[in-house]
């Protein structure tokens, strides 16, 4: 395994762009983990230290959530509104909760993401290094998306409310369907499919559903089309 | 590289390549409570520390990332040799079992305590959401909680640990700390890896891709060349000896019909080659060197498929009996296959016919069902399938052997340490005096190692090589290359009178062994024999098939078939109740057996011998079903508030067995010490269960010796004599009276020595506390000391040593019911358990805390069998959630809400001290009684395990 430690992240960056399969390591949860992404010449690119790990308030209200926060972090927080924390959740182990970050959840772009639905519904945007300079990114846009930018810190409306509800054989499945439903957004994330974002419930009808070991095609359809209808939607 | 860090407050320098793993590291420096369940998933948490102030796991950081750490083991919990207050909670709570990860676990909490000393039952919960407790479940953390604290705050526990039973008797029926909990839960070197030196050399597997196949030539040659690599054995040069895994009593009930490697391969993951190497990494490139040709042919992976006209054969190579050959048997072989489909060896017959898949089979019946059928007012019917379901034990099988004094040391983790030293003598072609097996302790079994999955072909590498070799399975190969509990589709045909009087009973039972025969009669045999005794009917007929297929092999797992037989049997029972309008328990509880009950059906239902007919012994099914229906409300409809949650209740009576009455066997010695201490040398396999603790309890009350004076030598081929093993629920009914039989006759020893010291009648003297023999004449007292010490001096008669052992015909029957209160969504298909209350008739519960906790744990495994876990095969028979996640396993947010383990006091006249068996029962129940209250929820019954969120939905109608 080679692992590379840049000093700054913009080395970071350009690194991931000179090795196109490498990967940032943050928490390490989802890069480590047996049945990874990683593949026998798969390069980590150490980006601990490099970003942002606190949670801070700005002048306009507003969260600058580092991308290093952990996710067991953001459930402690006083600051974080209520449907991320119960995102964070999804991440069942508190162990893994404590090693886990919002970016590294982020940037892994996984179709079961804990936080993804919830973050996307929320309309929420990052602050990014570029090898062109910051930039900021929203999450809706990055998830369906291969860019390659180091995600440095979320910002978040702390007085946005919503809720978000996980469809999974067990707490620590895989899940078949995440759902958030933030403000007057929705977002579903579908085991397989596509991250899908709007402002109806029907935002189900984007989806392109695959069977998974999750479920089928059929009952992801089914959950996709009913979960915004449930008494907590109301 | 080298780091600087601090480890349990001591400053270390550790040297490892960057990317190894900290769990690794630390295992290699001495830390080997920090252990690895999972492979580096993050799963189930064996490698949890705290890494700078937070609980991590140690798999899931890299090297270099604990440059300048804090970290935390459990070893840092001890003060020399004295535990800490939640070590020894939880040792008096019952939750340390098998124990694999209890360091870590005890580490978790003591981190919890330290940050949040009065916790709520949800922040406990929530710090044990990364740890997978298997053997336990999960209900007694809470109680550990609660009694550490009390030790914190006041010295002294202040709530009740277990009930309490036979208040005449000293310590039998009592909680007390389990003997080697202090050892355990310590994280002392007790597992077969600690055992392992540094300049082991290494086994690796290398497996077929193919789920049948061929195999036409494998050249070695090019892996041979590679330095470090000692041997590879294949099928081209192993012995040419059948055998198979099963742990069974000797002749067993399954064919031999494998070899160590054999010319076909029979699943995907079956063994092609086992290469000897001095590490790992040489090994794995030596089994990339391998070149193997193979000849793909036809695989079946269902009983369906195997049993369809003109199916691919799994064994088609000739038959051969060793007892009862059938007269047309060579006819029958003139029409084998290929030569390397090897042969098949039954030991006797068992109604099989390999050539159409047909592994073995049984049949019975009593009264005349078909005419009782057509007498009854209802008749239902209704199909079940079970499905493949892995044991996950926390630590996987793991064999160490070396060769010591011209010997072959076996280092096992094991239930059946003298099935092991016989298997291995055959492979190795060795007699039993040349080998020594030692059972370590076991980090979890659950059936899975009563098979010999990994013992024979370590041994063979090492008695071969001289090398002190090691093996161990990695995650993936405990579910491709190890046993799995039978898939098996159950027919049930039940009719009645509207008087509620159940009338007759079919149970039709197709099951799947996989690609080899081990345990294929007697685990399916189960889901008849542990069910229809359950039955005061006086007409059953029972059909019982099974049939080799190419999926990953199956054998024993705890509770063998009954689970699957009680499943269809309790579900078209409440199904009769409906269709006959009486109420469900009503039902059962005109149909099932008391004690007296003459139990006919047991006629055929012997282990491919013919079944001892008794009579129902002690039985505390009225008063399980009785205080269940009463805690749980029968009856009474409960409301969620939501209209789409609905609530429906079910329970299911349950029953097994106390070992196997007429084949198991055995054996203890006890051997009065010079200082009047004991030594139990018993030939018992403690897995986890306590069983160690039994004997010491029983062995204490008979000898009026304090528990601090007798030591239990287990499981040892050396040490001890003959016992059959861990299995079929036989630890505590025949280890356990082997014991008590032993401790009755060194007493016996130790009175008729005093008396010859003391100058006294033998009827005059008696023992009693602590360890003396008393003159009831003279009032004289001569301690156990004094007399051993006279017995063995120059003039002495010699050491008191008793030799116990216990066999039987008697059948002590555990009974009980299992109470379930399950939520059921009907838009999303979403359900929860809130209830689950289990409550059984274990006779005398010798150790109650350690009876309750293997209540939860088998409960709570059912209940995951039932619900979550599932091996999934793609259409090549690959297992496509080979790990602990996609498989399903269940952890604390699966456990129910409200879950309560009831032990039935109940008396039994042939276990040791009236004790019956407790954890194998405790299987049985869940399927059925979640069942049942799903459709006493919305009104659709699930058919097939895992009863699952889509499932219902399907079945609602909701989705096609």
């Amino acid at each position: 395994m080679v692992i590379h430690h840049p000093k700054t992240p913009l080395e970071a960056v350009m690194l991931k762009k000179e090795k196109e399969d490498a990967l940032y390591l943050a928490g390490g949860t989802e890069d480590l983990r047996l049945n990874g992404p990683m593949g026998e010449n798969t390069e980590l690119i150490d980006i601990n230290g490099l970003v942002p790990s606190t949670i801070e308030k700005g002048e306009d209200g507003k969260l600058k959530i580092g991308a290093l926060v952990t996710l067991q972090e953001l459930v402690e927080s006083d600051l974080v509104p209520e449907y991320l924390k119960s995102a964070c959740r999804f991440c069942a182990s508190f162990e893994k909760r404590n090693a886990a970050t919002i970016g590294g959840n982020v940037g892994a772009r996984r179709d079961d993401s804990y936080l993804i639905a919830a973050l996307a519904a929320a309309g929420v945007s990052f602050m990014s290094i570029t090898p062109h300079g910051e930039e900021l990114k929203k999450v809706s846009e990055y998830a369906n998306s291969d860019c390659k930018r180091l995600i440095e810190y979320f910002i978040i409306d702390p007085a946005t409310k919503g809720y978000v509800h996980r469809f999974g054989i067990t707490a620590n499945t895989h899940a078949a369907v995440i759902a958030a439903k933030v403000g007057d957004s929705y977002a579903l994330s579908v085991k397989g499919s596509a991250l899908v974002c709007g402002d109806t419930p029907d935002i189900y009808k984007k989806v392109e559903y695959k069977d998974t070991l999750e479920g089928s095609a059929e009952y992801k359809k089914y959950l996709a089309s009913t979960v915004f209808t449930l008494k907590e939607a109301k | 590289m080298k780091i600087k860090c601090r480890i349990n407050g001591e400053n270390m320098t550790l040297t490892a390549k960057e990317d190894a793993r900290l769990r690794d590291v630390l295992f290699t420096a001495g830390y080997n409570s920090v252990r690895d369940s999972d492979d580096a998933e993050g799963f189930a948490g064996s490698d949890t520390i705290v890494f700078n102030g937070k609980l991590r796991y140690s798999n899931l950081i890299l090297f270099y990332q604990a440059e300048g750490a804090d970290i935390r083991t459990p070893e840092s919990l001890l003060n020399g040799r004295e535990l800490n207050f939640v070590q020894k909670a939880m040792i008096s709570s019952g939750i340390v079992q098998s124990a694999y990860n209890a360091p870590t676990a005890a580490l978790i909490l003591t981190w919890l305590l330290e940050h949040n000393p009065n916790p709520t039952r949800e922040e406990i919960k929530e710090v044990l959401t990364g740890i997978f407790i298997r053997d336990a479940g999960y209900e007694h953390y809470y109680l550990a909680v609660k009694l550490a604290t009390e030790l914190r705050d006041y010295g002294e526990y202040k709530s009740e640990i277990a009930p309490s039973f036979r208040p005449k008797l000293d310590i039998v029926g009592k909680p007390f700390d389990k003997i080697d909990g202090a050892s355990l839960v310590s994280g002392e070197r007790v597992f077969v890896e600690d055992k392992v030196p540094a300049d082991a050399w290494c086994l690796h597997i290398l497996r077929s891709p193919f789920a049948s196949a061929y195999i036409k030539s494998i050249d070695t040659s090019e892996a041979e060349k590679l330095d470090g690599v000692a041997k590879i054995i294949t099928a081209f040069n192993c012995p040419d000896v059948y055998y198979m895994s099963a742990g069974q009593g000797n002749p067993e009930p399954s064919p031999h019909d494998r070899r160590l490697f054999n010319m076909k391969v029979r699943h995907v993951g079956d063994r092609v080659a086992g290469i000897v190497a001095r590490n790992a990494e040489i090994a794995e490139k030596a089994a990339s060197l391998i070149k193997v040709v193979y000849e793909p042919t036809g695989a079946v992976y269902t009983v369906e498929e195997a049993m369809a006209k003109g199916a691919p054969i799994v064994h088609n190579g000739p038959v051969e009996y060793r007892a009862g050959a059938p007269a047309d048997l060579a006819e029958y072989n003139k029409k084998v296959g290929d030569e390397r489909e090897g042969k098949v060896v039954y030991q006797f017959p068992l109604r099989a016919d390999a050539h159409r898949n047909l592994a073995a089979s049984n049949k019975g019946e009593i009264g005349d069902v078909e005419k009782a059928f057509a007498e009854a007012d209802a008749v239902v019917e209704g199909t079940y399938q079970t499905s493949q379901i892995q044991h996950t034990p926390l630590e996987p099988h793991v064999c160490y052997c070396c060769i010591e004094n011209g010997r072959l040391i076996v280092h096992a983790s094991t239930q059946v340490p003298y099935h092991v030293r016989r298997i291995v003598g055959w492979v190795c072609q060795i007699p039993e005096n040349k080998i020594h097996v030692v059972k370590e302790r076991v980090g979890g079994g659950y059936g899975s190692k009563q098979d010999i999955l990994v013992e024979d072909v370590t041994a063979y590498a090492t008695w071969i090589t001289g090398k002190p070799v090691y093996y161990r399975n990695t995650r993936k190969e405990e579910f491709i290359a190890n046993s799995t509990r039978h898939p098996m589709r159950v027919y049930v045909k039940m009719g009645g009178k509207k008087d509620g009087k159940i009338t007759a009973i079919y149970l039709e039972v197709k099951a799947n062994t996989g690609p080899y025969g081990n345990h294929c009669l007697t685990v399916p045999m189960n889901s008849c024999s542990k069910t229809l005794p359950l039955f005061a009917v006086d007409n059953m007929k029972y059909d019982l098939e099974i049939y080799y297929t190419n999926t990953p092999p199956a054998g024993a797992y705890q509770g063998y078939g009954t689970p699957k037989g009680t499943y269809g049997l309790m579900m078209v029972m409440a199904q009769l109740a409906e269709k006959l309008g009486v109420d469900y328990k009503t039902l059962v509880e005109k149909n099932h057996v008391y004690e007296g009950y003459r139990l006919d059906i047991l006629a055929g239902l012997g282990e491919g011998r013919a079944g001892n007919v008794v009579p129902v012994g002690s039985c505390g099914l009225d008063q399980a079903i009785e205080q269940g229906a009463k805690m749980i409300d029968w009856g009474k409809r409960e409301e969620s508030g939501d209209p789409d949650w609905k609530i429906g209740k079910g329970f299911a009576m349950i029953m097994q067995g106390s070992g196997l009455p007429g084949l198991d066997h055995a054996e203890a010695i006890a051997k009065l010490e010079t200082d009047g201490t004991v030594i139990l040398n018993s030939g018992a396999a403690d897995i986890g269960t306590g069983l160690d603790t039994i004997s010491a309890k029983v062995c204490s009350e008979v000898l009026k010796l304090p528990m601090d004076k007798i030591s239990v030598v287990s499981g040892d081929t050396d040490a001890c004599a003959f016992d059959t093993g861990s299995y079929a629920s036989s630890g505590t009914f025949f280890s356990g009276n082997a014991s008590l039989d032993a401790a009755k006759k060194l007493k016996k020893l130790i009175l008729e020595e005093a008396a010859l010291q003391m100058e006294e009648k033998l009827e005059d003297l008696e023992v009693r506390y602590p360890g003396e023999v008393y003159s009831k004449a003279s009032g004289r007292v001569l301690t156990y000391g004094d007399l051993s010490h006279t017995a063995i001096s120059g003039e002495g008669r010699g050491q008191c040593i008793a030799h116990g052992s216990f066999v039987t015909k008697a059948s002590s029957v555990p009974y009980g019911a299992h109470f379930a209160q399950v939520a059921v969504n009907i838009k999303t298909g979403e359900m929860k358990v809130q209830k689950f209350y289990a409550l059984q008739d274990a006779g005398t519960p010798i150790n109650p805390e350690l009876a309750l906790c293997q209540m939860y744990g088998a409960a709570m495994k059912s209940i995951g069998h039932s619900m979550y876990e599932d091996m999934v095969l793609d259409k090549d028979g690959n297992c496509i959630n080979a790990n602990l996640a996609d498989y399903g396993t269940p952890m604390i947010n699966e456990a129910p809400d409200d879950f309560k383990s009831v032990l039935i006091d109940i008396d039994d006249k042939y276990g040791p001290y009236g004790a019956k068996s407790i954890s194998e029962i405790a299987c049985n129940g869940a399927a059925p009684a979640i069942g049942i209250a799903i459709h006493d929820a919305c009104g659709v019954w699930l058919t097939s395990w895992p009863m699952t969120p889509e499932k219902l939905l399907r079945a609602l109608g909701k989705i096609k």
